[in-house]
C-alpha cells in the first residue's frame, strides 16, 4: 500500500505528460480527431463510473443524456446564435434536469428496476429524438453546428478540441476528487454501500441520490455539446443502444475504483474499431470477444476460472 | 418521550411482536431482554422505521411517526445500532465517522463543521478508538468494529438511541467503556434502549427493564422488581441466576 | 376493443414463450442471461434458413430447438462460467455473446430484414368476435400456447422440474440433498436456450425478421420477468406477458405511431415502479 501511494504521484505526472504530449507526437490529424473523441467519451465514462461506484446502481441512460446535451447545445448555437460556453451551460442544465426527473422515479425502485427505468428512459429519448423532427431535424441528424469559438479563436482541428476536452476532463476529475473527500461525499458513499446504515444515521438517502445523479449528469451534457461541435452534426445514433454498450464497456474495462480508470476504457473502446478497421463489418463480433476477454482477465483468481470451466462449484 | 403503543408485527402465521407497549424518557436507560427469537430486534425495527407495524403506533415527543422512513426518524432524534456490524470498505475510521456526522452541527456539505469535528474527537476518546482513527475499516477486528458502530450512532446526536446488543463479544474493558458511554449519554439527556443478553450489564445500567418472550411483553418496570419476578425468572433467567429474596 | 384484445392476447402468449427461458435462468440459475434474445434470434433465423431450402415449417421447429440447446451450452461455458466472478460480470459476458451473435447474423443474412417464404406460411385471415386475426398469427398463438403448456407439464409434474425449482429457491438445500448444482445449472441454461430458439422459430414467420429482432425479444423478456417479480411462476409470467402484449397492442392501435416506442417504454417505467421495491431497509 505504501509503495503504491508513493508511486501514485509519479503515475499521475506520467499520465499527464502523455496526455499533453500525445497530440504533438502523433502528427496525423485523423488520429488527433480520434484522441479528441477519446477525451470526450472519457468525460461521460468517468461520470458513469462514479455513479456506479457511489450509488451501486447501474445507470443505462448516459448516451441519452449526452445526446440531450448535444441537441440542446446545437439548437442554442444554430438557432439562437449562442457561443459555445453558454451553449455548453444549457447542455449541462438540460442533462441535469433530465437526470433529476428520471432519478426521482428510478430511485424509488430496486437496483434492477433502476437499470430498467434508466434504460427505458434512454430508449424514450431515442424515440423522441427521431419523432420530434421539428425540433431535432429527425433521423438525419441536426447539422450545421459551428465550430467552437473561444477567446476569439476558432477551434476547428482535432488537436484543439482534444485540449478543450482534456481541460474539461481535468476540471471534472478535480471536482470528483474533492467531492470524495468531502462530508457529503462520504455520506453518499455510505448510502451506496449500506443503505440501512445510512438510514440509521439520518442521511436523506433518496434526496442525496437524486442530487448526486443529477450533478453527475452535468459533465455528460457538456461532453455531448463537445461532441456536437466536434462532428458538426448530432444524430439520434448518438443515443442508441450500441452507445450504451460502448460506454458500459468503457466503465467495465477501466473499472470504477480509480478515478481515471474509465479513461483507459475510453481509449480502448474508441481506438479499437480504428485498429480493427481492416476486419470490416466483423468489428462488432470482435468487440464482443474483447468484452468476454476483459471479464476473464479481471477475475480475481486464475485457478477459480479454470476449475469452474471443469465444472467445480461456481 | 418515546412511546410505543400496542406494536404488533405478524409474519404469516407467526406473531413476532404482540401488542407491546413501552415508554422511554429522555435521560433514561431502558433495558430490553428476552430469550433468542423473542422479537427484540423486530421490535427495534418497528420503532426505528425499518419495518412497518401491522398494528400500533410509535410516538416521538408527541409526534406520531406514521410510516416515516428511518432516516427521517433519525433526523427527528431517534437512531440505532445493528446487531451485525455494517462494513464500508476502503475508508478509514475517521473518514467513516466524518461521513456519519451528518446531523451534528447542522450538515455542511464540503467542509466538516467545527462542532462535528469536536464530536468526532470526543467519541473517539470515549471509546478509546483514537489509536485506530487511521485504520481501514475492513481491517478492524470485530469488537473494534462494534465500537465504531456505536460511535457512529452517538454522532447522530440523537435524543433516543436503540443499542442492539452493543457489548456482545467485547472484552471486559471494552464493556466497561461502553457502559460508561451509555451512562454519559443518559446523563446528557439521551434516552437509551439497551438490548442485551448480558443481564448483568443491563442490571448495572438500566433503571427500568422490558422483558419480552415470544413477542409478548411479560414485564415492564423498575429493574430490580422485574428481574426478581417469578414470570421473568421462569421464562428467561432460570432458577440458578434468580436473586435470593 | 375486440381487436385490441385479440392482438394483445396473441402477442402476449408469444411473448410468454419467449420470456419463459429468461425467467428460468434468472430464477433458477440466478444469473441474467442477456444472450437469451440472441438465442431467440438464432432460432428464428435457423427456421428461416431451413424453410428457404424447402424444409417443411413444422420440421424446422425441433431443428431450431436443437440449435438453441447448443447455443445455450455455448452461453453457459463461454460466458456464464466466466462471468460469475465479477459484479455484473455475467450481464456483460452474455451481452457480449449477444453482440457476437448479432454480428454473425448480420454478416450472414445482411442488415435488412428477411421475410419468411410465403408458400410456407398460412395466408388469409380469421374473423374472431369482429376482430381480424391473420392466420399466421393464429398459428403462432397456438404453437406458443402448446409450448407453454408442455413446459408447464414438464416442469410441474416431473421430478426434474421440481428439482430445478428447489435449486432456484434454496440452492444450499439443493446441495445438501446431493444435487449437482453446476450440472443442473448447465441443463437449465441449455433448456432455456432451446426454448428460446423454439419461441423464435414460432415467431419467425410473423412479420419482418432482422438481426435486431433478438434484441427486442430480450428487452421484452427482461421486462416481463421483472414484472413477474423475477419468480419462475408460470401464471405470473403469463399475466405479465399479457399485460405487455395488450399494452403494446393498445399503443400501436390507438396512439400515434410516432411515439409508439416512447409510450411503450413509459409504460414499462410505470409497471416497474409498481412491482419493484427499493431496498432502503423498509418493509
Amino acid at each position: 500500500m505504501v509503495g503504491r501511494e508513493r508511486l501514485a504521484p509519479l503515475w499521475s505526472l506520467g499520465l499527464v505528460a502523455v496526455a499533453l504530449g500525445a497530440p504533438f507526437a502523433i502528427e496525423s490529424s485523423y488520429w488527433q480527431g480520434v484522441m479528441a473523441a477519446i477525451a470526450i467519451w472519457s468525460i461521460a465514462a468517468v461520470s458513469l463510473a462514479q455513479a456506479v461506484n457511489w450509488m451501486m446502481r447501474l445507470s443505462l441512460m448516459t448516451p441519452a443524456l449526452m445526446g440531450l446535451g448535444a441537441y440542446a447545445a446545437a439548437i442554442a448555437q444554430v438557432e439562437h446564435g449562442w457561443s459555445f460556453l453558454p451553449a455548453a451551460g444549457i447542455a449541462a442544465l438540460a442533462a441535469m434536469v433530465c437526470a433529476a426527473l428520471v432519478g426521482l422515479v428510478a430511485f424509488r425502485s430496486s437496483h434492477w428496476g433502476f437499470s430498467i427505468i434508466t434504460f427505458a428512459a434512454n430508449l424514450i429519448l431515442v424515440n423522441l429524438s427521431i419523432s420530434l423532427d421539428d425540433i431535432t431535424h429527425g433521423p438525419g441528424g441536426y447539422a450545421g453546428i459551428p465550430p467552437v469559438q473561444l477567446f476569439g479563436r476558432s477551434l476547428e482541428s482535432g488537436r484543439s478540441l482534444y485540449f478543450l476536452a482534456l481541460a474539461i476532463l481535468a476540471i471534472q476529475l478535480c471536482a470528483l476528487w474533492a467531492w470524495r473527500r468531502s462530508v457529503a461525499g462520504r455520506s453518499a458513499r455510505i448510502v451506496g454501500e449500506d443503505p440501512q446504515l445510512a438510514q440509521a444515521l439520518g442521511i436523506p438517502c433518496y434526496s442525496l441520490q437524486v442530487c448526486v445523479f443529477a450533478a453527475l449528469a452535468a459533465p455528460v451534457g457538456i461532453a455531448g455539446a463537445l461532441y456536437g461541435s466536434f462532428r458538426g452534426v448530432v444524430s439520434p445514433e448518438l443515443l442508441g443502444f450500441t452507445r450504451i454498450v460502448d460506454i458500459l464497456a468503457m466503465v467495465m474495462i477501466g473499472g470504477t475504483k480509480l478515478l481515471f480508470g474509465p479513461i483507459l476504457g475510453a481509449i480502448a473502446v474508441t481506438s479499437l474499431p480504428e485498429w480493427l478497421r481492416f476486419l470490416g463489418p466483423s468489428r462488432d463480433g470482435v468487440f464482443g470477444l474483447v468484452l468476454i476477454l476483459i471479464v476473464v482477465l479481471a477475475a480475481p483468481r486464475w485457478r477459480w476460472r479454470v476449475s469452474t470451466l471443469m465444472g467445480a462449484r461456481s | 418521550m418515546l412511546e410505543a403503543r400496542q406494536l404488533t408485527r405478524r409474519f404469516g402465521g407467526l406473531t413476532a411482536v404482540d401488542h407491546v407497549d413501552f415508554t422511554l424518557e429522555r435521560g433514561q436507560i431502558l433495558g430490553l431482554i428476552g430469550p433468542n427469537g423473542a422479537g427484540k430486534s423486530t421490535l427495534v425495527n418497528l420503532v426505528t422505521g425499518f419495518d412497518r407495524p401491522d398494528e400500533g403506533s410509535v410516538i416521538l415527543d408527541g409526534h406520531v411517526l406514521h410510516g416515516a422512513s428511518p432516516a427521517r426518524r433519525a433526523r427527528l432524534g431517534l437512531s440505532r445500532t445493528f446487531q451485525r456490524p455494517r462494513l464500508i470498505a476502503n475508508v478509514t475510521v475517521e473518514q467513516l465517522l466524518t461521513g456519519a456526522a451528518w446531523i451534528v452541527g447542522s450538515p455542511r456539505w464540503f467542509v466538516q463543521s467545527r462542532p462535528a469535528a469536536a464530536a468526532v474527537e470526543r467519541v473517539l476518546g470515549q471509546l478509546a478508538l483514537v489509536s485506530l482513527r487511521d485504520a481501514q475499516v475492513q481491517e478492524l477486528s470485530s469488537p473494534s468494529l462494534r465500537l465504531v458502530q456505536i460511535a457512529m450512532a452517538v454522532l447522530t446526536g440523537c435524543r433516543y438511541l436503540m443499542l442492539d446488543e452493543p457489548v456482545a463479544g467485547l472484552s471486559a474493558q471494552d464493556t466497561e467503556r461502553v457502559g460508561a458511554l451509555v451512562r454519559s449519554l443518559a446523563a446528557s439527556g439521551t434516552g437509551v434502549l439497551l438490548i442485551e443478553h448480558n443481564v448483568g450489564f443491563v442490571r448495572t445500567l438500566a433503571e427500568r427493564v422490558l422483558v419480552v418472550d415470544r413477542g409478548r411483553s411479560i414485564a415492564h418496570g423498575p429493574t430490580a422488581d422485574v428481574l426478581a419476578s417469578r414470570a421473568v425468572v421462569d421464562a428467561y433467567l432460570g432458577t440458578e441466576t434468580a436473586p435470593c429474596h | 376493443m375486440a381487436q385490441l384484445l385479440v392482438n394483445g392476447i396473441t402477442a402476449g402468449v408469444g411473448l410468454a414463450a419467449i420470456a419463459l427461458g429468461f425467467a428460468m435462468v434468472l430464477q433458477w440459475r440466478r444469473v441474467p442471461n442477456f444472450a437469451h434474445g440472441a438465442a431467440v434470434g438464432v432460432g428464428a433465423y435457423v427456421s428461416y434458413s431451413l424453410a428457404v431450402y424447402g424444409v417443411p415449417y413444422f420440421v424446422t421447429l425441433p431443428a431450431a430447438a436443437l440449435v438453441g440447446i447448443l447455443f445455450g451450452l455455448i452461453t453457459e461455458f463461454c460466458a456464464i462460467r466466466l462471468g460469475v466472478f465479477m459484479t455484473h460480470g455475467v450481464l456483460v459476458t452474455t451481452l457480449a455473446i449477444a453482440v457476437i451473435a448479432r454480428a454473425a447474423l448480420a454478416a450472414i443474412y445482411g442488415e435488412n430484414g428477411v421475410i419468411f417464404p410465403p408458400k410456407l406460411v398460412p395466408s388469409g385471415h380469421l374473423e374472431l368476435f369482429g376482430a381480424v386475426l391473420p392466420r399466421i398469427q393464429a398459428q403462432a398463438f397456438i404453437l406458443s400456447a402448446v409450448t407453454i403448456l408442455l413446459v408447464w407439464v414438464a416442469l410441474a409434474k416431473t421430478a426434474r422440474g421440481r428439482r430445478y425449482a428447489l435449486l432456484g429457491s434454496n440452492p444450499i438445500a439443493a446441495e445438501i440433498c446431493g444435487m449437482d448444482r453446476t450440472r443442473m445449472g448447465t441443463e437449465i441454461v441449455a433448456i432455456a436456450g432451446g426454448l428460446a430458439a423454439l419461441a423464435g422459430a414460432i415467431a419467425a414467420p410473423v412479420g419482418l425478421l432482422t438481426p435486431g429482432s433478438g434484441g427486442d425479444a430480450l428487452v421484452n423478456a427482461f421486462v416481463i420477468t421483472i414484472l413477474a417479480q423475477s419468480r419462475m411462476d408460470l401464471p405470473r409470467i403469463i399475466i405479465a406477458s399479457l399485460v405487455v402484449g395488450i399494452g403494446e397492442a393498445f399503443v400501436s392501435l390507438r396512439l400515434n405511431a410516432d411515439f409508439q416506442q416512447a409510450l411503450v417504454y413509459a409504460g414499462v417505467i410505470v409497471a416497474v415502479l409498481f412491482t419493484q421495491r427499493p431496498n432502503y431497509g423498509r418493509a
